[in-house]
C-alpha cells in the first residue's frame, strides 16, 4: 500500500516492481521440446518440419487447409493481395485496431477505410461497415478485438448480401470458439500469428487457414515462389517453425495459467467499482491471452494520467489500441463516422498478463489502483 | 558414394551449409536466459554489431526475409510506384519487392559482366540512380564501370547477396553504394534462416529502416511514412551467429572446390566468369560459359543425356537476346567432395570432347 503520495514511483518512492510487467504473452519456450524439434530439422530438412507444423495448425484449429508465413502481417498481406476485389480499391476496417493494418493495406495498393466499432465488443461494427460500402469496396477484414469477438454471423452476412470478399483477422482469439466451432474455418481465410506476444509462440511467424482449395494452392504457391500476382518468397524461417511447434504441445498449460490470471484479477477488482475487468461472453471459449479494465466515469484520473502512474511502476500498462485515425497517416484513406471509437480510446487499458506475470504480481498491481482510489478520495493525487 | 547426379539439386540451392547442433543449442539456451524472443532483442543486437564490424560499415541492420529488407529499403528510398534501374542479374526478393510497391523495372544491361556496355541514355533520372548485383561470388568492377558513365555510386543500392566475405578495392563489401543487402539463406555461404541485413553508413536511411521494421513507427527515432513486420527472430540471430562462427571452414571447402573446378577446367575452351582479380571471394559459386553459341547448344543437348551435375540459368528471359550466352554453374556446397568435383570437371572434360 502506498501511504503517502511520495511512495509513489512517480513522485520518488520505490518502483512497485524491479522488473517490468508486459502486456504480452511472451511464453517461455520448454526447452527440451525446443531441442527435440531442432534435432529433427537437422535430421530431416526443413520441408518436412514446415509440412508438420501446417498439419498440426490444421488440426488444432479443424480446418482443411493451414499455410504458414514469415510473419501474421505478411500472411494478412498475401490474403488481401488474393482475395480482395482486383478492380476495386476500399478495403474496410475496424479504426480501433492495431496501428499497422492500415500500413498493410497501403502496401497491398489499397486505401484502407476506417470504420466505427461496437460500443461492447470493440470489434468492427456491422451497421457501420455497412453504411460505407460503395462500389469501389474491395474488401472487408473482420479483426477479432483482444477479449471478444467481431460479429461474425452479421459479417458473413453483409459479405453475402453485397458479394464482398470477406477476411477474419483471427490473431487476438487462437482456440476460441463461434457457436461451438473452432476458429479458423470462417470467412474465406482467417490469419494467424506466430509473434512472441501471442498464444503460440514461434518467436516470429504467421498462418492462414481455409477451407476452400482454391486459396489454399495459390496462397501456398506464393509463400514459396515469385508470384505472377503479387511478390512473395516470405515463408516461415524454420528455427521460428520450431518454436511454434514446441509451443503448440503446450498450449493447454498456458491456457490454464491464463485463466487463473484472469480470475485473479477478476477478484481482486471486486472492490474498485470505478474500474471494470473487460469480460468475454463464456460461450466463446475464451483463452484470456490479454487483460483488458474499463476506466468507468466514476474514476478521476484521465486514461494517460492512469497509465503514467502505472509506467512510473514499472507496469507497461498501454492504451487499449491507440486510435489510428490521426493525422499521422501519410497515405490515401477514408474515415466513417467514429464515435464509438472516439469514446472508446479514452477508456480502455491494456493490463500486464502473460508468462511474466504471476497471481501474486496481479494482488500488487491491484492494490496499486486501490492505494490510488484513496489517494483520489483524498483528493492528494488530483 | 555419391554420384554426380546425387548432387544435381545442390549446385541450384546453393551452399546448404547448417552449423553445428551445439553451437545452435547454445545460442539457444541464451534466448531462453534472456527470454527475449524478438523485436531488437540481445542476440540481434550482437549480430548487428559483428556485421557492422565485417561489413566496415557504420550500420548494420537485419531484418526477417531478404525480400522485405528490399521492400523497406526501396520504400525509404522513395521509389514505390516508380520505375527502377536494374541489372540483368537482379534478383528474385528485388523483383518481389518491386512488385510489392508497384515499381516499374528497367533493365539496363544484358549482363552483369557487360556493365560498361550500357547506354546512359537507358537511364531513367531518379534519386537512387541504379539497382546493382554483385553476383558470382563478388565484386563487380564498380569503378571500371561507373565512374566512365557519371553514375555516383553512393546513389547506387547494390544486392550484395552472394558475396559476403568479398573485397573490392582492399574493402569488404558493404560500405559501398547508398546501401548493400546481403541475404543469408540456405543458399549463401552463411545460413542466417533466411534473414537478411541491410548495410549503410547513412544514419538517417539507418533509423528509418528500424523505425520501419519495429514496432509501427510509434516510440521510433523517425516517422516512417508506412511501417511493417522485417523483425528478426532471436532464433534467426542464433542460426546467424552459429553461421558466423563456423564460416572460416565453409570457406576454406569452398575455396578448395573451386581451385579443382578452376585447375582441371582452364584452357578448355570456356570463359570461366569470375571477378577474382579485383576482389576476395567467398567461393560460393564456380560459373563458367562458352564462347560461341553453338558449342554452348551442342553442351547443353548433351547435358541432358548424361548425369552431369551442372545448372544452367538466363535470369531474365528475353526473346530479343536469345544469342545470349548462358552461364552454367557448379555445386560448391556442403554436400560435395574433392572427388565429386573431380568427377565433375572429368565428366565435363569428356563430354566437350564428344562435341
Amino acid at each position: 500500500m502506498k501511504n503517502s503520495i511520495n511512495d509513489f514511483a512517480l513522485f520518488g518512492g520505490e518502483k512497485l516492481f524491479k522488473k517490468v510487467k508486459p502486456t504480452s504473452n511472451l511464453v517461455k519456450p520448454n526447452n527440451f521440446l525446443l531441442k527435440k524439434y531442432l534435432n529433427l530439422y537437422y535430421s530431416s530438412g526443413s520441408d518436412y518440419l514446415i509440412q508438420m507444423l501446417e498439419c498440426n495448425l490444421a488440426n488444432y484449429h479443424r480446418s482443411k487447409y493451414c499455410i504458414t508465413f514469415n510473419s501474421g502481417f505478411w500472411a494478412l498481406a498475401h490474403c488481401v493481395k488474393l482475395i480482395s476485389r482486383k478492380s476495386n480499391t476500399e478495403v474496410i476496417i475496424p479504426s480501433l485496431t492495431y496501428r499497422r493494418l492500415a500500413d498493410l493495406i497501403s502496401f497491398c495498393g489499397k486505401k484502407p477505410v476506417f470504420c466505427d466499432v461496437d460500443k461492447k465488443s470493440l470489434a468492427l461494427s456491422v451497421v457501420a461497415a455497412e453504411k460505407l460500402i460503395t462500389n469501389n469496396t474491395s474488401l472487408i477484414i473482420g479483426v477479432h478485438p483482444v477479449g471478444d469477438h467481431v460479429d461474425i454471423d452479421g459479417l458473413i452476412k453483409l459479405s453475402k448480401k453485397y458479394n464482398i470478399p470477406l477476411i477474419f483477422d483471427t490473431v487476438e482469439s487462437v482456440g476460441e470458439t463461434h457457436k461451438e466451432k473452432l476458429l479458423g474455418g470462417f470467412g474465406s481465410c482467417e490469419v494467424f500469428s506466430l509473434g512472441a506476444s501471442k498464444l503460440i509462440n514461434g518467436f516470429e511467424g504467421g498462418y492462414v487457414t481455409t477451407n476452400d482449395s482454391l486459396i489454399f494452392q495459390k496462397l501456398k504457391h506464393s509463400s514459396n515462389k515469385l508470384s505472377v500476382d503479387f511478390g512473395s518468397n516470405i515463408p516461415i524461417p524454420p528455427i521460428n517453425a520450431i518454436g511454434a511447434l514446441a509451443s503448440l504441445e503446450e498450449i493447454e498449460i498456458h491456457l490454464e495459467k491464463n485463466i487463473m490470471r484472469f480470475l485473479a484479477y477478476k477478484r481482486e477488482l471486486k472492490s474498485i467499482t470505478e474500474l471494470r475487468l473487460k469480460e468475454q461472453s463464456i460461450h466463446t471459449n475464451p483463452t484470456y491471452k490479454n487483460i483488458i479494465i474499463e476506466l468507468l466515469d466514476d474514476w478521476k484520473l484521465s486514461l494517460n494520467q492512469t497509465i503514467k502512474i502505472l509506467n512510473s511502476e514499472n507496469i507497461l500498462a498501454r492504451p487499449y489500441c491507440p486510435p489510428i485515425t490521426d493525422n499521422t497517416i501519410q497515405y490515401d484513406h477514408l474515415i466513417g463516422k467514429l464515435s464509438n471509437t472516439n469514446w472508446a480510446s479514452k477508456r480502455f487499458i491494456s493490463m500486464p498478463c502473460g508468462y511474466m506475470v504471476s497471481e501474486k504480481d496481479i494482488v500488487k498491481i491491484v492494490s496499486l489502483f486501490k492505494s490510488i482510489k484513496v489517494h483520489l478520495d483524498r483528493n492528494s493525487l488530483i | 558414394m555419391k554420384t554426380a547426379s546425387n548432387f544435381i539439386d545442390g549446385s541450384e540451392k546453393g551452399q546448404c551449409n547448417l552449423p553445428p547442433l551445439n553451437l545452435v543449442k547454445k545460442y539457444l539456451s541464451n534466448m531462453l536466459d534472456n527470454q527475449y524472443y524478438t523485436e531488437s532483442g540481445p542476440l540481434l543486437k550482437i549480430c548487428e554489431q559483428k556485421l557492422s564490424q565485417l561489413l566496415g560499415v557504420k550500420n548494420a541492420i537485419c531484418v526477417s526475409n531478404p525480400t522485405i529488407a528490399w521492400i523497406m529499403l526501396l520504400e525509404a528510398e522513395g521509389l514505390a510506384n516508380s520505375r527502377i534501374n536494374v541489372t540483368n542479374s537482379v534478383s528474385k526478393d528485388i523483383l518481389n519487392a518491386a512488385i510489392w510497391l508497384d515499381c516499374k523495372i528497367k533493365l539496363i544491361c544484358k549482363d552483369n559482366f557487360e556493365i560498361n556496355s550500357f547506354n546512359n541514355d537507358n537511364f531513367i533520372k531518379s534519386n537512387v540512380q541504379l539497382i546493382l548485383t554483385n553476383s558470382f561470388n563478388g565484386a563487380l568492377d564498380l569503378h571500371k564501370a561507373l565512374i566512365s558513365k557519371d553514375i555516383d555510386i553512393k546513389k547506387c543500392l547494390i544486392d550484395s547477396s552472394d558475396s559476403f566475405f568479398g573485397y573490392y578495392k582492399n574493402s569488404p563489401l558493404g560500405s559501398f553504394g547508398k546501401a548493400e543487402v546481403f541475404s543469408f539463406s540456405n543458399k549463401n555461404i552463411i545460413n542466417g534462416e533466411n534473414c537478411a541485413v541491410i548495410a549503410t553508413n547513412c544514419d538517417y536511411l539507418s533509423d528509418y529502416l528500424r523505425s520501419m521494421r519495429g514496432s509501427g513507427g510509434v516510440l521510433n527515432k523517425v516517422r516512417v511514412r508506412r511501417s511493417l513486420n522485417g523483425r528478426m527472430s532471436e532464433g534467426q540471430a542464433a542460426f546467424l551467429l552459429s553461421s558466423l562462427e563456423s564460416s572460416k571452414e565453409w570457406l576454406e571447402r569452398n575455396e578448395e572446390l573451386y581451385e579443382i573446378y578452376n585447375s582441371n577446367l582452364n584452357n578448355n575452351n570456356l570463359i570461366i566468369k569470375s571477378n577474382l582479380q579485383i576482389l576476395r571471394s567467398n567461393y560460393q559459386q564456380f560459373v563458367f560459359s562458352f564462347s560461341d553459341k553453338n558449342l554452348e547448344n551442342k553442351f547443353k543437348n548433351n547435358l541432358l543425356k548424361s548425369e552431369l551435375s551442372v545448372f544452367h540459368e538466363n535470369n531474365i528471359q528475353n526473346d530479343n537476346n536469345k544469342n545470349i550466352l548462358e552461364n552454367f554453374f557448379l555445386p560448391i556446397n556442403s554436400t560435395v567432395t574433392v572427388s565429386n568435383a573431380n568427377k565433375i570437371t572429368n565428366d565435363i572434360l569428356h563430354l566437350m570432347r564428344s562435341l
